[in-house]
């Protein structure tokens, strides 16, 4: 090797080392956004809104007339137009309209039947209602809910109030353990038997990255059991479909 | 110049493995943050009070039987973790001059779903039945009766509280178990004794007039098994709940202590001091030896077992001072838990096998009651008032119950999984080592 070899080579290193240490805190900016991806895990989930569905409240207007007492109309209710996601807070104001706020116990029977016609589409705005009701209490859902969007594939199943608890335990057991720099959305599909166990589940869609279609997997599975389906609904099963969306 | 180029080379080489090692260091801080993120906000429930449906009319000790169960039930409800009670607003019937609330009035108050109670007596039982509703739809998720005779209105409640928690979340209530624990009868005198969950119902299960240490259930919850010095030196005891004979399980030399029993029920960890150091030993449930978990020139103590009996956590103190540990049940594959905190110890493995509570003692010196989750990175303290000891899950995961000297004698307190709801169990300021016992088998 001669001297001008070495030469060559030394000025090479010296180079790629000056490049390195120039480049690298600008790289791992771009690369690794951490703040970002803390702030989009936090944000919306310790409100105990972020895993939870749209909350959305019938317009006083598209209201049917009650058998409860008017005062219930005035009482202040979040606005469906504050929540980010417009799209569901329309779909469930449609839903809405269709059935009373406040229904008798012994009318859910037919109010199941008349629901039964419905299409899978229909059906995903009494999943947000679902999530409305806790939604009220706490502070409406920012924007990258990962539930938004979930749709159930029967129409009978009209039991708003099983979604919250459903939603809420996978909220808890969804642990997000991927940094990516952009959107992922992974779809997941399960069945429930009327015990509430899982007998099915499988990522619909996947996001591309495999850790973090786990990572949806695992909050499904374990959430198990869930709450047991309503005596009063007379199907065995139901199958839903919940999109597990990350914002960096 | 050779020199010069492999330093070159060296520093070029170096350099990306100090930029991953600054992100795995934050990627600990994210996973150390979302922890903060796992809790729900609890569900509002409302329970009404119970009303009597029969057509006679009914004694004075019925109908406060009648307003006991209300309150075991409202009781049960406001415990458990998931749930916030929304009470019955008195106030709210005088401004409205009405005797009790409708659907709509409880919507009002807050609550989300709702119990109602009804009862009547058929011959020397109570009969109550419940419904449980969405408040919002006005949809009966669920009802149900229970009967038993009157003696027992206060088990009637609890299992109609165990019914709501399994409707409403799917999983199995805790208001039918049971929690032991050491009381200090006078100096030098602790015994073991028996309560339901919240407190109610205590009995006492041994009287051996010594010091009595560690208890812990036998996995069909039956059994007791305890330290005791009744001989003059610490062995193993077994008594059942009933508080029949005492049994011996283990008398090696030197100290025998800290039983742990497997969660197939066959084995026993625990802390024997027979060949010199304390060192963590398995036994066979009879007390024969299995295993010894050999760590010279360290004392092991607090073994804790995880729920598929795979692995034993425990802490060591041959780092100096106590730390966490994790091995499995043969004494391989050991790995040290934690890194945070100068004293750890006292390992409480919960139920679904995530996480591990302990005992930490803080800067200050004070202890207080922490958990870690198994890969040792996900750190949570849960209190921070008095010195806090002795923590031990309830059988859901959901709530743990733990010693704590911040209302100046040593009480029993509960609180959530996540730290909060902090209770005081008991007033009496000298009880310790609780431990909750598991479901009772149907």
């Amino acid at each position: 090797m001669g001297s001008r070899d070495i030469i060559f080579s030394v000025s090479l290193h010296v180079l790629v080392v000056v490049a390195t240490v120039v480049t690298m805190p600008l790289a791992q900016r771009n690369a690794f956004p951490h703040q970002e991806v803390i702030r989009v895990n936090l944000a919306a989930m310790p409100k105990g809104a972020g895993l939870q569905p749209t909350p959305v409240q019938p317009a006083p207007v598209a209201e049917p007339p009650q058998q409860k007492a008017p005062e219930v109309k005035e009482t202040p209710k979040p606005k469906p137009k504050e929540t980010p996601i417009e799209t569901q807070a329309k779909k469930t104001e449609k839903k809405t309209e269709k059935k009373p706020a406040a229904k008798p116990a012994e009318e859910t029977p037919k109010q199941a039947e008349e629901s039964s016609g419905a299409s899978e589409e229909d059906s995903e705005p009494s999943q947000s209602q679902g999530g409305g009701g806790q939604g009220e209490v706490n502070a409406p859902v920012g924007a990258g809910s990962p539930f938004g969007g979930a749709t159930i594939d029967n129409a009978n199943f009209d039991y708003p109030y099983w979604f919250t608890q459903a939603f809420n335990k996978i909220g808890v057991n969804f642990h997000n353990r991927v940094q990516y720099p952009g959107p992922l959305v992974c779809v997941v599909y399960f069945q429930v038997i009327r015990s509430g166990r899982v007998i099915q589940l499988e990522v619909r869609e996947s996001s591309g990255v495999p850790e973090f279609d786990d990572c949806c997997l695992e909050a499904v599975s374990k959430s198990t059991p869930f709450p047991p389906l309503p005596r009063e609904f007379v199907d065995e099963i139901i199958g839903i479909s919940i999109p597990f969306k990350y914002t960096p | 110049m050779h020199r010069l180029i492999l330093l070159l080379a060296t520093v070029v080489l170096l350099l990306p493995a100090a930029g991953f090692a600054q992100s795995e260091e934050r990627i600990r801080d994210i996973m150390f943050d979302t922890i903060m993120a796992r809790t729900v906000e609890a569900l509002p429930v409302g329970v009404d009070q119970m009303k009597y449906i029969g057509n006679q009319y009914i004694t004075a000790d019925d109908s406060a039987m009648m307003q006991w169960a209300t309150k075991v039930v409202q009781n049960d409800i406001d415990f458990y973790a998931d749930f916030k009670l929304i009470p019955l607003d008195t106030f709210f019937l005088r401004v409205y001059e009405i005797t009790e609330l409708d659907i709509l009035g409880w919507e009002r108050l807050g609550a989300q779903r709702l119990v109602k109670l009804e009862a009547e007596f058929p011959g020397s039982n109570i009969r109550i039945y419940w419904r449980l509703f969405d408040v919002k739809t006005n949809q009966q998720i669920s009802k149900g009766q229970v009967e038993y005779h009157r003696n027992y209105w206060r088990e009637m409640a609890h299992d109609v509280s165990n019914e709501i928690v399994y409707w409403l979340t799917g999983d199995q209530g805790i208001f039918r178990t049971k929690i032991a624990y050491i009381k200090q009868l006078k100096p030098g005198v602790k015994e073991i004794f028996l309560a339901d969950y919240d407190g109610a119902n205590e009995r006492q299960i041994t009287k051996l007039g010594s010091v009595c240490l560690s208890p812990t259930f036998s996995r069909d919850g039956k059994e007791i098994i305890f330290t005791s010095f009744r001989d003059g030196k610490a062995d193993l005891y077994k008594v059942t709940v009933e508080g029949g004979a005492i049994a011996k399980v283990a008398s090696y030399p030197g100290i025998n202590a800290a039983p742990a029993v497997s969660p197939d029920g066959q084995k026993l960890a625990c802390v024997l001091s027979k060949d010199g150091d304390a060192d963590i030993y398995v036994l066979e449930i009879t007390g024969r030896q299995i295993t010894r978990f050999a760590r010279p020139r360290s004392i092991e103590s607090g073994p804790t077992w995880s729920p598929d009996g795979q692995q034993i956590v425990y802490s060591s103190d041959r780092a100096g001072q106590p730390q966490l540990y994790m091995a499995d049940d043969d004494g391989l594959n050991e790995k040290r838990l934690t890194y945070r905190g100068r004293y750890n110890d006292s390992p409480r493995y919960n139920p679904k096998g995530d996480r591990i509570l302990f005992v930490s003692r803080d800067d200050n010196g004070r202890f207080n009651i922490a958990t870690v989750d198994v890969r040792g990175m996900e750190y949570h303290m849960l209190t921070n008032i008095g010195t806090n000891e002795n923590p031990h899950f309830a059988p859901d995961g959901k709530h743990v119950i733990f010693t704590s000297s911040r209302g100046g004698g040593t009480d029993l307190y509960t609180m959530d999984s996540g730290g909060r709801n902090q209770r005081k169990l008991t007033a009496t300021g000298n009880v310790t080592n609780p431990v909750w016992g598991p479901f009772p088998r149907r």
